[in-house]
């Protein structure tokens, strides 16, 4: 029932988006150019749904500028492949069930997506989706970082990172203890 | 209150700070139960906390509430902190939190290490294992209480139960611990042959008393032997 409720009003969004024009055109920070399509664009960004909504759309290509060419293009690809491979209903259904299960596991394409993308990248895409209000693709990415600290030492994410340590020897000591506690360790 | 004097003192003298703590009372027997799970306990001391607070002001931008702290600590570390706003990870602080909640609470400790940014975080943002505390449990022949340690570093302490003997009847006091379990205290009253269990909640002041467990007991003969119990 829910299956089919959901296909017809994805339907409805659909034909709402093509009596105006389907797709959206989005400028990156450098000036580039995106097209995406408007019904995935309101679907899985909450701010561009708002801008659809509230007409603030420029058919000359809506100014994103803090997002740069290539997350802004990342951005677009996600949202094409996410109308492409995921059937809205499989869509509403994870949507209900965000509640109980916060964080959803990626799905294979998902996974592939972040996969082949560079450490910049990955940390340009989460700063674009947390722009956007791009719930989905922030949960795939943060669940792609997350997955690359594990098993890490402290030293090694910093590393991996591109972190500055700027503790003191002293408090880094302290920490240090206080975690000998935490492990059992002496 | 009886001064025994020092050698039932140093029984248990970890820390400086202890020796204060313990010479209240005058423990015949000292039996120092400490509740240490895995955790990092007692760690946030006074010191500590200032430091959260302080990284509490800027939360928009937690980079510059540690470069602010770091400016005062020495002029090079400023530098360096100006390094990581420029080519290091700069999150927004939601998604860091987001991806610091997958993983376990273990490893989010673990990880505090890698700067102030994301220790900050990780304090003020992810929920805690609660840190165990110190239960301390004295007993005499006229009294007997159970304190907590809030604050180790500090000596600070609370009751959390006791009792004493009536000073003017006779009466005297034999109670020890049995154990303790998620804030629960289970006492042993050895007045009685093979003595009186009761799990008593320090926090709602309810006591439980145990059904009278299926021990044996060989009547007068069995002075100078006590039953074991274990709670846990």
């Amino acid at each position: 029932m829910e299956v089919d409720k959901g296909k017809g009003e994805a339907e409805e969004t659909r034909k709402v988006a093509e009596a105006d024009r389907d797709t959206v055109t989005l400028k990156s920070s450098d000036g580039k150019l995106f097209e995406v399509s408007k019904e995935a664009a309101a679907r899985l960004s909450t701010v561009l749904a708002g801008m659809i909504a509230g007409g603030s759309i420029d058919d000359n290509g809506t100014d994103l500028k803090q997002i740069g060419s290539e997350a802004l293009e990342n951005v677009v690809d996600y949202c094409n492949k996410h109308a492409n491979s995921i059937p809205s209903a499989a869509l509403i259904s994870s949507s209900i069930s965000f509640n109980t299960a916060p964080f959803k596991e990626p799905e294979e394409w998902e996974r592939k997506f972040v996969d082949r993308l560079s450490h910049d990248a990955l940390f340009d895409l989460v700063e674009a989706a947390n722009f956007l209000g791009m719930e989905r693709l922030l949960d795939v990415t943060c669940h792609k970082i997350s997955e690359m600290m594990k098993g890490k030492s402290p030293d090694q994410i910093r590393e991996v990172f591109n972190i500055k340590n700027d503790y003191t020897k002293e408090e880094l000591e302290e920490i240090r203890q206080e975690l000998a506690w935490a492990f059992y360790d002496d | 209150m009886m001064n025994i004097g020092a050698p039932s003192a140093p029984v248990v003298s970890p820390a400086p700070s202890w020796r204060n703590f313990l010479n209240f009372g005058n423990p015949f027997r000292i039996f120092v139960s400490l509740a240490l799970k895995f955790t990092s306990a007692f760690i946030s001391g006074p010191s500590k906390t200032g430091e959260i607070t302080q990284g509490n002001k800027g939360r928009a931008n937690c980079y510059e509430s540690a470069s602010s702290s770091m400016a005062t600590a020495s002029p090079t570390s400023a530098e360096a902190t100006a390094a990581v706003n420029n080519e290091g990870l700069n999150l927004p602080t939601d998604a860091l939190v987001d991806i610091l909640l997958r993983l376990s609470p273990i490893y989010r400790r673990l990880v505090r290490l890698v700067c102030r940014h994301w220790r900050d975080v990780i304090d003020e943002r992810t929920p805690q294992i609660q840190p165990p505390k110190v239960l301390a449990f004295f007993s005499s022949s006229k009294s007997a209480s159970a304190y907590v340690v809030d604050d180790l570093a500090g000596g600070k302490c609370r009751k959390v139960w006791g009792v004493s003997a009536d000073p003017d009847t006779k009466t005297s006091v034999d109670v020890t611990m049995v154990g303790t379990c998620n804030g629960l205290l289970c006492l042993c009253d050895n007045k009685k042959p093979g003595g009186t269990v009761a799990v008593f909640n320090p926090v709602t002041r309810e006591k439980l008393r145990i059904p009278k467990l299926p021990v044996s007991y060989r009547g007068g003969y069995s002075y100078g032997t006590r039953d074991t119990y274990t709670f846990g």
